[in-house]
């Protein structure tokens, strides 16, 4: 381009050189929650499934609010008499005791599912390994609306879901995806992005947490690259009851609007 | 295992440090195609959510940051056809503070042929090279060259005549 026509051009539009953008929005936009660990480089990203509140500022309708979830990070923090989530700011208050679901042991490691249910995120469940509750490491907590958990006059107006997930990959695990279900569901099938399938079943919750399931499982090793994480990986979690009926549905990414069950059927 | 963690991570990583380096850059090529700043930066904002979103979808084919453009243009283009924009293009540039003093190169602009603007969009206020331009439009390196070619023509025409 000539510099005469290059500086007309040039001349046409503003270079906008002061604007950053607002990065923190769109990740929130994105569904997922990055939030950089402590004392480390390194930064947890969460939950298809989770929070999708849609803040842009174009002049139309705004879609509802189709799910809730936060996640936390791994981290490294002093150690602490407390769980490890709660150290951080902007963790749901919790009007229970925090309550341990489920405990197993993937990989030689073991591990406990803990949950309790908040005062304006629903519930909040995670995955911790045994003798990381007070500093969290290789842990992960996500929080969720979920049909059955009891709403309270603080609960953001979150419409809840049948099914929802956290899935986490850390130095002591392998990928795994954990959640909480409507209390019908028996059996949850996870569709990955390779056709792999993996059934697992539900199991009881506490009665304080509401009346819900949960279903917890390690997920089959995928092939990893930079540009595709092992969450990219699932696709469709279906939840089925008793009669083999398909109960709760949730597909990732989740569209606007929410996800009914025909979805999986 | 650590490794994957940095794995899982790092593209969220690139996409954010994308962001914060070139978001001038993005802006300024979605104001020029759409001719107003707010929807601009919707469609910026909207491109970097889907590229978080559709992340796994990139397959390293080119840059990343080609691979953003040309989320970005597709956002633009559907924001288009949505809600067509006024000829003469860029319009609104101008009453958002720019002088306005080609107001011919502008409806010139405005009336190139849409892969010919949003090339010369890319190239000029994105410097962007043909590669990359050509994976932001999905066509080849000679198209680019081509189209480049056609834009730059027709404003010097109009430019000369306006000038002369």
């Amino acid at each position: 381009m000539t510099d005469y026509l290059s500086a007309a051009v040039d001349g046409l539009v503003p270079e906008f050189a002061e604007e950053q953008g607002d990065w923190p929005a769109v990740v929130r936009d994105a569904g997922v929650r990055q939030l950089a660990a402590a004392g480390k480089n390194h930064r947890s990203e969460v939950s298809g499934g989770g929070t999708h509140r849609r803040t842009r500022r174009r002049r139309v309708v705004v879609p509802a609010i189709v799910a809730a979830a936060i996640a936390l990070p791994l981290v490294a923090v002093a150690a602490s008499q407390s769980w490890w989530f709660f150290r951080f700011e902007g963790s749901p208050t919790p009007i229970t005791d925090v309550k341990v679901v489920k405990s197993g042991t993937w990989s030689g490691q073991d591990w406990r599912l803990v949950a309790y249910l908040s005062s304006t995120d629903g519930i909040c469940f995670g995955i911790t390994p045994a003798g990381s509750e007070a500093e969290g490491r290789g842990a992960g907590m996500s929080c969720a609306a979920i049909e059955g958990v009891p709403r309270t006059s603080e609960s953001k107006p979150y419409t809840p879901l049948a099914i929802t997930f956290g899935s986490g990959s850390s130095e002591r695990f392998p990928t795994y995806i954990v959640g909480p279900v409507i209390v019908v569901a028996t059996e949850v099938v996870i569709h990955l992005a390779d056709g792999t399938v993996v059934r697992t079943p539900t199991f009881d919750a506490p009665d304080e947490l509401g009346r819900i399931r949960f279903y917890a499982t390690p997920l089959p090793d995928v092939p990893r690259t930079m540009e595709r994480p092992p969450l990219t990986q699932i696709r469709k979690i279906v939840g089925f009851d008793r009669g083999g009926e398909v109960v709760a549905c949730l597909t990732v990414p989740m569209p606007e609007g929410g996800v009914t069950v025909e979805a999986c059927r | 295992m650590a490794e994957k963690l940095e794995e899982t991570q790092a593209s969220i990583a690139e996409i954010e440090t994308l962001y914060r380096e070139r978001y001038p850059r993005f802006l300024r090529v979605a104001v020029a195609t759409l001719g107003d700043v707010e929807r601009a930066r919707d469609a910026v904002h909207e491109a970097f959510v889907r590229a978080i979103k559709s992340r796994g979808d990139f397959r390293g084919d080119g840059s990343l940051e080609s691979w953003v453009w040309r989320t970005l243009v597709n956002v633009c283009l559907a924001d288009l056809r949505h809600q067509p924009l006024p000829l003469p293009a860029l319009e609104a540039t101008a009453q958002a503070g720019q002088n306005d003093d080609w107001p011919e190169l502008r409806a010139a602009i405005g009336e190139l042929p849409e892969r010919q603007r949003l090339t010369l969009f890319l190239r000029h206020y994105a410097d962007l090279d043909y590669d990359s331009i050509g994976v932001a439009l999905g066509v080849a390196r000679g198209t680019v060259a081509a189209s480049l070619h056609a834009a730059r023509s027709q404003l010097r025409k109009v430019l000369g005549e306006v000038t002369t």
